[in-house]
């Protein structure tokens, strides 16, 4: 059976490379990024080997290690995963911007590939076999990237693309608020978004996910600033 | 978590174009009644901010000696060593020394795990309310967000801070007080984008900032690595947003001794003892 390891960080380069590593070396890799995603991780996943990031949000680095070690059979280690000079590609004058992070995503260094949870399984939480080798996960929630699929609990539902889209931008901002304009930029690039499709597609997704229409607990609406995925546990 | 913290950058000594001996802060340059560091003290306490760090020049010993006597709100500051703190407001100040240029990296320490306010001494901001400032605002956007950091920003028509960086906005955020930045941008731009926000010397960051400045190896001094730090945070998190100012926030430009005479005179024009008689005065100019 391959070993499992759990990169628990927000620094999102170093989270990338050391999937790219660790995959390399045939080690399923599972991603969190607060103490909460942790948490639920240890709900679902049998793990080898634990890597917490000094620092990471939600908890204090040791008391996590802790839980982790009461929790599970692993090995819990908390490293500092930030990445130094030597590991950051330099910019390229005269290169456009997107020509930049382009070249920087094909060079491997996280910037413009992968931000947030990325969970490489063969496994949903339920423990069902999936074709589908990359998820972002929050919480109970998971989204299967090449289905647009969305797994809440044990619960799966198809999603429409801009559904899948939003719940994606969410997932990689978590727990950080997403302003409207970039979720309009970002689903809609050819320009034909607006507030009121936002409105309503954010509106579907939510039930989808079986979210409260008058007091959503997952999709939260952030007055005057935009909306934010908040992660929540099973019952 | 709020904003408790603030790292002020107390600029370089004086040129020779100064009103002033060429080794004496700018910091300590007149606006009205107050210092430039006095008018930057009362800004950030009546933000949140109780635990003030000073990035201060080595060879300027004018700054550590005035601010050992300085007055925030009205109450006297007693002197322990390097940091002191005012009893009456629980302001506690403390001073780290640089040798050229004030780098942030210096303040690490001092930050710790907490998010910080940081300012410059090079652009003062007159604010025509007392309440609900620039920095009150940014310290709000910073906690309802979850984001790395805000930064101010000022629509470039309408003044000429000291500021040759543009920021440009993830989509299209119309007039919205606030919104996600894309990229900061030199300028004057090479290419035809249209941006008209300009940057504002006014940061709430969380302690990630760090990380960034840190991957230029060596701590630096150069004030300009934390605007190519928050570029790179810009583009790997999309997490760094900017807050407009507001009617009656206006930023001012330090920079020659003509903006800073329009600084001392708007700052004297608003006093409130003896603006009146100075705006009538320099009206008699004008008509004679």
């Amino acid at each position: 059976m391959m070993s499992r390891v759990l990169v628990a960080t927000d620094q999102p380069k170093a989270r990338d490379r050391l999937r790219r590593a660790l995959e390399a070396e045939d080690v399923v890799v599972l991603g969190a990024s607060t103490a909460d995603d942790v948490l639920a991780i240890l709900d679902s996943h049998e793990l080898d080997l634990i890597l917490i990031h000094a620092g990471l949000p939600g908890l204090p680095s040791h008391e996590l290690a802790d839980i982790c070690s009461q929790r599970t059979g692993a090995l819990v280690l908390v490293v500092d995963m930030r990445i130094a000079q030597a590991m950051r590609p330099t910019e390229t004058p005269g290169l456009s911007r997107e020509r930049q992070l382009e070249d920087r995503a094909a060079a491997g260094s996280g910037v413009g590939a992968l931000r947030m949870i990325d969970v490489h399984d063969d496994y949903n939480t339920s423990g069902r076999m999936r074709r589908s080798s990359h998820c972002l996960s929050s919480g109970d929630l998971t989204l299967w990237l090449d289905q647009n699929t969305v797994t809440v609990g044990e619960r799966d539902t198809p999603l429409k693309p801009v559904e899948a889209r939003i719940l994606r931008e969410l997932l990689e901002h978590a727990p950080r608020v997403v302003p409207p304009e970039l979720l309009i930029a970002r689903v809609w690039p050819d320009g034909e978004g607006d507030l009121s499709a936002l409105a309503t597609a954010i509106s579907s997704l939510r039930a989808a996910l079986g979210d409260d229409p008058l007091n959503p607990s997952r999709i939260q609406h952030v007055e005057r600033f935009g909306y934010k995925i908040t992660p929540q546990r099973s019952e | 978590m709020s904003v408790t913290k603030a790292v002020l950058c107390v600029g370089r000594s004086a040129g020779p174009h100064w009103p002033v001996q060429q080794r004496q802060s700018c910091a300590l340059l007149p606006l009205g009644r107050k210092s430039v560091l006095q008018v930057l003290f009362e800004e950030i306490v009546a933000a949140g901010a109780h635990q003030i760090c000073l990035l201060i020049n080595r060879n300027d010993q004018s700054v550590s000696q005035y601010v050992k006597s300085l007055a925030i709100d009205d109450h006297s500051v007693g002197v322990n060593g390097q940091a002191w703190t005012d009893s009456a407001t629980d302001v506690t100040v403390e001073c780290i020394e640089y040798e050229h240029e004030p780098g942030l990296l210096m303040a690490r320490r001092f930050v710790g795990n907490e998010p910080f306010m940081c300012a410059t001494t090079e652009m003062p901001i007159y604010h025509r309310r007392r309440s609900g400032s620039l920095l009150s605002r940014m310290s709000a956007a910073f906690e309802a967000t979850g984001a790395d950091g805000v930064l101010a920003v000022n629509e470039g028509a309408r003044s000429s801070p000291a500021s040759n960086t543009l920021i440009e906005a993830v989509g299209d955020p119309g007039a919205s007080p606030h919104f996600v930045v894309a990229d900061l941008v030199d300028s004057p731009l090479s290419s035809g984008r249209p941006i008209n926000e300009v940057l504002v010397s006014r940061f709430v960051l969380s302690p990630i900032v760090f990380d960034y400045l840190d991957e230029n190896g060596a701590p630096s001094e150069d004030e300009c690595d934390l605007i190519a730090a928050l570029r790179r945070l810009a583009h790997d998190r999309e997490s760094l947003w900017a807050v407009r100012t507001q009617s009656g926030e206006v930023p001012f430009d330090l920079s020659s001794f003509l903006l800073y005479s329009r600084t001392f005179i708007h700052f004297s024009l608003e006093d409130p003892e003896v603006g009146t008689a100075i705006r009538e005065y320099i009206s008699s100019l004008a008509t004679n």
